[in-house]
């Protein structure tokens, strides 16, 4: 077997290994589209708290992230 | 107030608990908004058992502060960025970058925007009321295994496609109503997911205004009837709801890049019709940058499989042939000069990806896309660009005010995090 050979076989290999692998995972997700979602609009968008400038007298905004 | 990453739960699935990460909560964090001339100061905890960094995506900052691989926070250590905000108002955001982990915290929660305003937003006639009529949209999908828990991995296929999830959350909810008024409302959209490239569009169809591009205000709006961000891109829109349907409401869709179709959320209005403002034609106005100013041309092939078949340790994800070393300078830039960067996404055989190319520091202009104009919603300050299998994209930066180490990286972060990721240095 030459280098060009070997090289198109592991890959071939690597790739069936690979998707069977990527089979195999998918199968213990459960799949979810349009048709399969839980709950329709039922729950308000969360929106982020703001934090905005709090030191107000020198113009520094001073987060504790 | 004390604010850090941190560890948590949410309820994601019925009945089931999810182990998540998030800012000064259980997923996500909160908006910072501050103001163009402001000195930023953060204090920020990792209180995770692992280590983490907080990079402020888009930011004009001095590297030391840039919250890249470089900056690593360790478990149970304070990190204290101090830096001035010099740019234009524009919808930013922060996440984790810590080498070979940013997936993964992303994934867990660890996300939020970074709002800066300035004199030009402010004198505008545009929705601003941040929870009124001005909301921020982060749009993320995930995978879950049966008992609640991410079902995150990276196994081959998921290095090379990223991981792409089959249920949709925005702002951290699954399929979300918002109530809004019947008016102009300004929704800043965050493509926060892993690897998946988004086209958003409403149900109905609807016309709708784009305002702005990852990097600030567009010099005028642009009507859109979809809307494409890769992976760590955003935009600024304004949707009319005046004529919205109370009983209906309007839903958003959000379709994945060869993946599934979503109604992501639902937008419904409840109150009286209120008073109608014209949209302003003008904008922000912007320097664009000329090509004659470029003192060089650099070319980044992105490169997705080689023949190297290094694909099980991340082999097959390069930038010019070499994966990320943090040890290694890859691109060395002079400061106050203005440069064009190529990047070609040229993935061999049949690993074609997209790829979504992200600049820490700089903000950034698409010159042209094999050679053709970019569309009118990219016309504006980018600091992460889409460039699809085959595609030559353009791009010109000039390199103002810090020296210092920064990355470049495709934003793809399965793509990241397994090498696909350069430092280039600013020198005097």
């Amino acid at each position: 077997m030459n280098r060009r050979q070997f090289v198109k076989k592991s890959l071939a290999a690597l790739i069936l290994a690979g998707a069977g692998g990527y089979v195999f995972f998918n199968a213990h997700i459960p799949h979810s589209g349009i048709a399969e979602a839980g709950e329709n609009f039922t729950r308000p968008l969360p929106v982020p708290p703001l934090l905005e400038n709090l030191s107000a007298d020198s113009g520094k905004v001073r987060f504790a992230l | 107030m004390r604010f850090k990453a941190q560890r948590g739960s949410r309820s994601f699935l019925p009945g089931t608990t999810t182990p998540t990460m998030g800012y000064n909560g259980d997923f996500l964090g909160p908006t910072i908004r501050v103001k163009n001339g402001q000195q930023f100061h953060a204090d920020i905890e990792n209180t995770l058992d692992e280590p983490t960094t907080v990079h402020w995506h888009g930011l004009h900052v001095p590297a030391k502060w840039d919250g890249g691989p470089r900056q690593v926070i360790p478990t149970g250590a304070h990190w204290k960025p101090e830096f001035t905000i010099r740019q234009p108002a524009a919808t930013l955001w922060y996440h984790p970058h810590a080498m070979g982990l940013t997936g993964e915290q992303v994934y867990n929660g660890l996300a939020g925007l970074f709002i800066i305003d300035d004199e030009v937003s402010e004198r505008l006639n545009i929705p601003k009321q941040y929870g009124r009529d001005d909301f921020p949209l982060i749009i993320q999908d995930r995978r879950f295994f049966q008992d609640g828990h991410f079902a995150y991995a990276q196994n081959m296929m998921d290095v090379m496609n990223g991981v792409i999830g089959n249920h949709l959350l925005v702002n951290g909810a699954e399929k979300p109503f918002l109530d809004v008024p019947r008016e102009k409302v300004r929704f800043r959209v965050v493509n926060g997911s892993n690897s998946s490239i988004y086209r958003i569009s409403f149900a109905d169809e609807r016309p709708f205004f784009q305002i702005a591009t990852d990097g600030g205000l567009m010099e005028k709006p642009v009507t859109l009837t979809s809307l494409l961000l890769s992976a760590g891109e955003r935009a600024e829109i304004i949707v009319d709801f005046a004529d919205n349907n109370p009983a209906a409401g309007v839903t958003l869709l959000v379709k994945q890049f060869n993946g599934q179709l979503f109604e992501a959320m639902r937008f419904t209005s409840t109150g009286p019709a209120e008073n109608q403002t014209d949209l302003p034609q003008d904008l922000a106005a912007i320097n664009w940058l000329k090509e004659s100013d470029a003192v060089r041309t650099r070319t980044f092939v992105m490169k997705t499989m080689g023949m190297d078949m290094g694909m099980m340790g991340g082999g097959g994800l390069t930038i010019n042939g070499k994966h990320m070393d943090l040890k290694r300078i890859d691109e060395t830039v002079k400061l106050g000069t203005t440069e064009i960067w190529e990047i070609r996404n040229s993935s061999d055989m049949m690993m074609g990806m997209p790829h979504s190319m992200h600049l820490h520091d700089v903000q950034f202009q698409i010159l042209d896309r094999n050679g053709q104009t970019p569309e009118p919603r990219e016309w504006g300050h980018k600091d992460t660009v889409l460039v699809m299998p085959g595609e030559v994209t353009r791009i010109i930066v000039r390199f103002a005010d810090y020296t210092g180490i920064y990355m470049y990286h495709c934003h793809l972060l399965e793509h990241e995090d397994n090498g696909m990721m350069g430092q280039f240095e600013i020198i005097r």
